[in-house]
This record gives C-alpha cells, structure tokens and sequence, in this order.
C-alpha cells in the first residue's frame, strides 16, 4: 500500500520544483531595486486588498440571491446562476476587459482599473463559494432561528457573521492571493501606473533577461503570501449536503444585480461576437484546425481538471498532515512566467510533451488557490472522523477509501472542474510551453494579434463550451466517485 | 452497483483517445525518418494560421525534399529569451520577427551565421536596414496613428495635436517595456524632439493615453472596440479593413514630424542543423512569391522593389519617414526603458 510519508514528499517536492529548479539553474548575483520592489509591492497590496474587499461584498450580496434558489424547482435554475456567476473565469482577460469597459467609460487604467478588472472577474466565483459555504455550514441553524422567530438581521449579526467570520475571512485572503499574483490584468489594466511584483518579474525576464532578480522577486512574492496565510487561523468546518430551506436568508435583489451587471457586461460582448459573425466565413478554410484546436483545448483542461483532482484527492489522502498543511494553505507557485520557464527547461519540449507540462504547470499555479477555496475546510471537517477510524485501527487506505473519499469526492470535482476552466481559457502558460496553438485560447489570442478581433470574439464561444464541457464532466466524475466504492 | 474502477478505466479510455487524436492529429509530429526538417522559430501571427508562415512552407516542401516545422513564440522578446535559454535543444534553424530593437542584444547572446544580401534589390526605405551581415529584413511598416474617418474635426498634424484636451485619455499607447510598436514610439519622440523635450512630450502624452498597453494587440482592440479615437500602428492597417472588412473608414494620420520605420528581420543562428535549407527558406521570403504572401498576411511592406505594385498596398500615401536607421545599443535601449518608467513611476505618486 501506497505509504502516505511518499505521497506528501512527492507533494511537497512537485510544488516546490519550480522554485528548486529556478535557484539551481540561475546563480543569484544581483538584488532587485528595493524602491522599485516597495512601489511594485505597494501596487500588488492596494489592488488585491480593495478586489478582494470588494468581490467579497458583491460576492455576498450575489450569494444572497442564489440562495434564493435553494429548495424545490427554483434548485433547478440555480445552475444556470452560477455559470453566470462563473463566467467571467472563462473567458480571456481581455474579454472580460472589453465587457467592463463597456459599461465605465473612460475607464480607469492603473490601479483603480485593475481592482474593477478583478473584482468583475471574481465576485461571482465568490459568490459561489459562499453560497457552498452558507450551505454547508449554517443551513439548518437558519431554519431553526427562522423556526425560532428571529429577525434577519439579528440572524446576520448573531448567527452568520461571528460563525462564517473566519471563512470569509479566508475567503477574502483566497481573493487577495489570486488578485495579489494575478498577471493578465495588471498587465493589461496597469499601463505602467499600476504594474504589480508579478508584472515586474515578468519585465525582468523580457526586458532585461535578469533572471536573478526576477526569482528573487517571485520568492519574495510567494513568502508575503505564506506569511499573511499563516496569520490567519482556520476554524473547523462541517460538511452537509442536506438541501435546506433558505427563506430566511434570500436577498432577490443579489440575483438582480447580478443580472444587471452580467446583462451590461455582456452586451458588449454579445455586440462584438454578431460583428464577428459577418467575417465567419473566413474560419472555412481553417475548420480542421480549429477543430483540432477545440480538442486541444478539451485535451488540456481535462488532463489539468484530472491532475488536479488527484492532487486534491492526495492532499485528503495525507490528511491530516500538521505543517503541511500550513504549507498548502500559504502556498503560492512562482510568477506564472518563472513557473511555466522552469517547466520548459526541465526536460524534452517536443512531441507531446507540451501536452504533458502544461497541465503540470497549472497545476501548480492553480493547486494552492483551489486549496484555499475551501478544501483545507472540508478536511479538517473529517478530522475527527479520522481520528476515530485510526483508533479502531483501519489502515490509512482504507480510512481513505470508505470514510474521506465519498464525502470529499463531489467538492474535490467542482474545484477541479473550476480548474479544467481556467487551463481552457490559458493562453500565457500554453504560449510558452508549446511550439505551436495547440488550443482555442491561444488561437484566439493569435487572432487578436492579427486584427481579428471580432473572429476572435466568435471564437471564444467556442472556449465558453469547451470550458462548460470540461466544468460538467469533472462535476460527473465527482458524483460517481462519491457514490461509489473501490 | 458500478465499479469506480471501471469508470476510472472508461476515463482513462477517454482521455487516451482524446491525447493520441490530438498528437496523431499533426502532420508536423510525424516527420518522416527520410526527410530533413527545418526548424522555423517565429512568433504566433507569423507562424500561425493566419500569418505567412504556412503559406510559405506549402510552397517551399515542394521542392526542398523536406519539411518545414514552424516552433512558435509569444513574441521577439520571448523569442530571444527561449534561444538563450533553450539553446541548442530547441534546435531552431531560423528565426524569424526580431526587430531593431532587438539586434544588439541578439548578436550578444547568440552567434549567428553570415548571409549574403548585398545583392538584393530593395525599396530605397529598406536599404539602411541591410548594414549588418547576419539579419535581413523581410518586411517592414511605417508607423503612424490610425483612426476612424469623422473621429476629428480636424486630423492631428504633428506631435502637439495630440495634446488636444479632445483627446485626453482617447489615444490607446502601447507600453515600451513589452511592445515593439510602444518602443518605436517613445524612440520616434527623442528623435523627433530631442530627448530632454522627448521626455517632458511624454510626461504629457501620459494624460492623453487611454492606456499602455502591453502588446499591439491589446491597444488596437481597445481602438477597434471604440474605446480610443486613435491608437499607434501601421500605416498599412487601414488596408486590413479594406480588404477584409470592406471598411473604408480607417485612415492613418501623416504627421510633420516624419515615420519611424519598424522593420522585422531573419536569421540563421550559429547552431543550425540544416543551415542550407534555412538559407533557401530565407530565399523564398525575399523572392516576388514570398514577399508577396508576408504582404497580404501580414499587412507589411515588403522589402523586394516592384513587389506591391499593382496591389492595393502600392495606393498607400508614402508618408516621411525619419530616414536614417539606428540599431540602438541595447544599454541605450535599457536606459531609455528606465527613464519612461521613472516617468510613469512618478506620475503616479
């Protein structure tokens, strides 16, 4: 039987190699600027703490409104609320861009720009997660306390807040992790007023090919993140799937908003993709590509949405694991660029390899966010439980196999699922790792680089559905693991 | 009751299929035992389904007895820092899409093969590009800011319109630190001004710009969706919506002060495999038929006299250019890059 000792240093080592890698391959000989890294780092701070304060009470408000959609045939329209939720996360940055900027004109480029950029990418994504939340956590307390006769805003100021306080604390640290190391955004958003550490390294690297302080500036970056992660405590979740009647907690109005704001985001997008439509003809002469391009997009989403939920599953397999645990939840993978460099050095780059380390490497990058976005909370829920079986001396297979996997395997699915769209929408990592567009994303992306602006707008339809594709299959290959025995 | 091992196979089965299709999928993958590949390092909009590039290696697997494998780049920043850090592995037998910016510091990473152009008939504008021995331009543009007809009461004539406060936050820039076209913007200021008044133009260009962004792409979306009146390009992209498009509605804006002319070079690393065939491949971009083709794929000029005439390309307005060609060092590029960041840097506190 698989020892878990091997499983955590395998863990361990296959999310450090990028770090380990980058440090072996490039002698550090030079510090960065320490008035350009208090600048850059002022800027990552502000924008990823005022996106994910913001995304956290957009995201809450939302949430109200999906739990409107709880119980009874509303449950079955929920679905379609929360792919709007998370359709932002689908799409290129540059999408998303164009669609806010539709709606705030002139739109402000720098930091203020970036903050909006992210907190329209991930309210919504928030939303859901605190909708799972609410759910799992405090359902059957809100039916009591509505039993009970209290008022709602006693429930909030008695109930939901001081119990949910650490979570969305986490929550919004999960934000601020993913907004603090975002790339794209800031890149495009920043325009040099803006520009984060992430972008600073990624200038070192093309600008200067000063490697040295471009890992040190990654290492800083991913320490500033462990550091915070380490501040903050977790408390000890539940874990129910009960459908619970949420009356006391709906807020329509959450659904309302969402709905105003994804109908004026997304008109302009719309408004692009029947511009594009008058030029489709010109994808007739490209057609086996691009279909070769849609499997390749299925291809790699897939193979990280898989990669990913074993890795979370590994995680639960070494559960609990003290301090490394610590290190999960304060992890941060290098800058995507460093991350995605160390992947190619290391080895072959031909053939199907690409295929083999793009999903590696969003793996990485992906692995630490998915950790914080409720995984950790779902373990330590079983903790006891565990505790138990060990002490009736069941093996730690067998604790793995009847007590954590059923109950762990649908949520680990919905994060992996989360991650099979984001590696569809890639394009950054992909670009460097392969030789050629292997996937819809960077097809698109090669679009827009050669005026096609409205092709490429019609094109990310497709990415939509490859994405929704992948999302729908890993839900599915949780809820057969989690009904399921081996 | 299913087994989950079962689905893990029916899974696995799936996703086995789905990769080998994938990998089966390209013609590239199987390169026959018997034939020579040449290996064509370029970025994406070269190399891609829209760029020349497959256009190119049809014609020349004609008759080179071999085949063409195009190993693709984000662009010539990237494509410098894969050469040095991949090296002889990547296995690159010509690259493709450096611009001037570039040269200096591509001749100090890498050792490149010499090539014989001396012989080349090309356009007047072309010809200081031809005083080196290892990079050869195959196309170039004329840049210029674009707009839509009727965007101005009356067109921007020269460096200081632009300060127009019509035209506060309404010009889409491009970042220098990571786009070519910005750096030829920031070098066509110096040149034009000087670089004390370069600097102090830019300052205030800087409340003009609806944004830097990072690559050309990104700043002409922003322009294409409306989000600019005008955003610094080609004089050539007017003709991409002419054609494509049937829009007559795009104009670039000549200005007093004179172009600066990007041009984009290849060449042969040192480290080439199949250094001959790189050669003919080199051949086959300069002659008519190439030339031709990077023309209407890429919306460039091409370098080779007579080859657009006839076209739609010849009817562009020859705007000035600035005339003399400088291959700047690359601690002179570095310094200019530091000096717009301080800039920038300050603007914002």
């Amino acid at each position: 039987m698989i020892s878990r000792n091997i499983v955590r240093s395998f863990l361990l080592f296959y999310l450090l190699f990028p770090f380990l890698f980058l440090i072996y391959s490039f002698r550090i000989d030079s510090w960065p600027n320490l008035e350009e890294l208090f600048w850059a780092f002022k800027n990552s701070f502000i924008q990823a703490f005022f996106s994910a304060l913001f995304s956290l009470l957009l995201g809450l408000w939302v949430a109200m409104g999906l739990l409107s959609f709880s119980d009874g045939f509303r449950r079955r329209y929920r679905r379609i609320f929360e792919i709007i939720c998370l359709l932002p996360n689908f799409l290129p940055p540059l999408f998303t861009l164009l669609a806010l900027l539709n709606v705030v004109d002139p739109f402000p480029m720098g930091t203020i720009g970036i903050i909006l950029a992210h907190t329209a990418i991930n309210f919504g994504l928030v939303a859901v997660l605190i909708t799972i939340l609410v759910e799992s956590k405090i359902g059957s307390l809100a039916e009591l306390a509505e039993v009970e006769g209290c008022s709602r805003w006693q429930f909030l100021r008695y109930a939901f807040l001081p119990i949910l306080r650490r979570d969305l604390l986490l929550l919004g640290l999960f934000v601020f992790a993913v907004c603090f190391s975002g790339f794209s955004i800031p890149l495009i958003v920043g325009g040099g007023t803006g520009t984060t550490i992430e972008v600073l390294i990624y200038e070192k690297i093309r600008l200067s090919s000063n490697w040295s302080e471009a890992v040190l500036l990654a290492s800083f970056q991913s320490l500033f993140i462990f550091g915070i992660t380490m501040v903050a405590r977790k408390d000890v979740a539940t874990n129910a799937n009960r459908i619970v009647n949420f009356r006391f907690l709906r807020m329509p109005s959450g659904i309302a908003i969402l709905v105003i704001l994804s109908f004026l985001g997304f008109y302009g997008y719309i408004q692009g993709v029947i511009d594009g439509f008058k030029q489709v003809s010109a994808f007739y002469e490209i057609q086996s590509a691009l279909i070769w391009n849609f499997l390749g997009s299925v291809a790699v989403g897939l193979s990280t949405g898989i990669l990913s939920f074993a890795s979370l599953l590994a995680i639960a397999f070494c559960s609990p694991s003290g301090w490394r645990e610590r290190i999960m939840l304060g992890y941060v993978a290098p800058s995507t660029s460093l991350c995605c460099f160390a992947f190619l050095m290391f080895g072959m780059n031909e053939e199907f390899w690409p295929f083999v380390k793009i999903p590696l490497a969003l793996n990485v990058l992906f692995l630490g966010a998915l950790y914080r976005m409720g995984w950790d909370g779902i373990l330590k829920s079983l903790a006891s439980q565990i505790e138990i079986a060990n002490s009736f001396g069941a093996s730690s297979w067998l604790i793995f196999q009847e007590v954590v996997l059923p109950q762990v395997a649908s949520r680990a699915a919905l994060l992996s699922g989360i991650a099979a769209v984001w590696a569809c929408g890639d394009y950054a990592a992909s670009r460097i790792l392969s030789h050629r567009d292997l996937t819809l994303a960077m097809t698109i992306e090669t679009l827009m680089s050669s005026y096609r602006l409205g092709l490429a707008t019609v094109l990310s339809l497709a990415l939509v559905f490859c994405g929704a594709l992948c999302f729908f299959f890993m839900t599915g290959v949780g809820r057969v693991f989690s009904r399921k025995s081996i | 009751m299913v087994n989950v091992k079962h689905f893990v196979i029916f899974i696995a089965v799936i996703f086995l299929s789905l990769f080998v299709a994938v990998l089966n999928k390209n013609d590239d993958m199987k390169l026959q035992e018997a034939k020579p590949v040449l290996r064509v390092f370029g970025y994406a909009s070269f190399t891609g389904q829209w760029g020349a590039g497959p256009s190119l290696k049809q014609i020349f697997e004609k008759d080179c007895d071999c085949q063409v494998q195009f190993i693709q780049g984000s662009d010539s920043g990237i494509l410098l820092q894969r050469l040095k850090l991949e090296g002889e592995s990547l296995g690159a037998d010509l690259v493709v899409g450096l611009d001037q910016f570039d040269l200096q510091k591509a001749l100090a990473e890498q050792k490149w093969r010499e090539l014989n152009i001396s012989d080349l008939d090309v356009y007047d504008e072309v010809k200081p590009a031809l005083q080196n021995n290892y990079f050869v331009p195959f196309d170039w543009g004329v840049i210029s800011f674009v707009t839509r007809k009727g965007e101005f009461e009356k067109n921007p004539e020269n460096f200081d319109d632009l300060l127009s406060p019509n035209l506060k936050r309404k010009i889409a820039l491009q970042d220098p630190r990571t786009s070519s076209p910005g750096m030829q913007f920031l070098s066509w200021v110096i040149r034009a001004k000087g670089e004390e008044a370069g600097f102090k133009y830019i300052k205030k260009m800087m409340e003009q710009a609806h944004s830097f962004s990072p690559s050309w792409s990104s700043a002409y979306g922003l322009f294409s969706k409306k989000q600019a009146k005008t955003a610094l390009s080609y004089v050539t992209s007017p003709v991409f919506h002419r054609v494509e498009e049937k829009n007559n509605d795009y104009i670039a804006l000549e200005f007093n002060e004179g172009h600066p002319v990007q041009f984009e070079f290849a060449a042969i690393p040192e480290s080439c495999r199949n250094c001959e065939l790189a050669e003919r491949f080199i051949n086959l971009m300069l002659s008519d038929q190439g030339q031709k083709l990077i023309m209407q794929k890429s919306y460039m000029f091409p370098v080779v006299r007579n080859v657009k005439e006839g076209t739609v390309f010849a009817d562009i307005p020859q705007f000035k250019t600035l005339g003399d060609f400088e291959i700047p060092s690359t601690q002179e590029v570095e310094r200019l890059l530091k000096k717009w960041s301080d800039l920038r840097r300050g603007d914002s506190n």
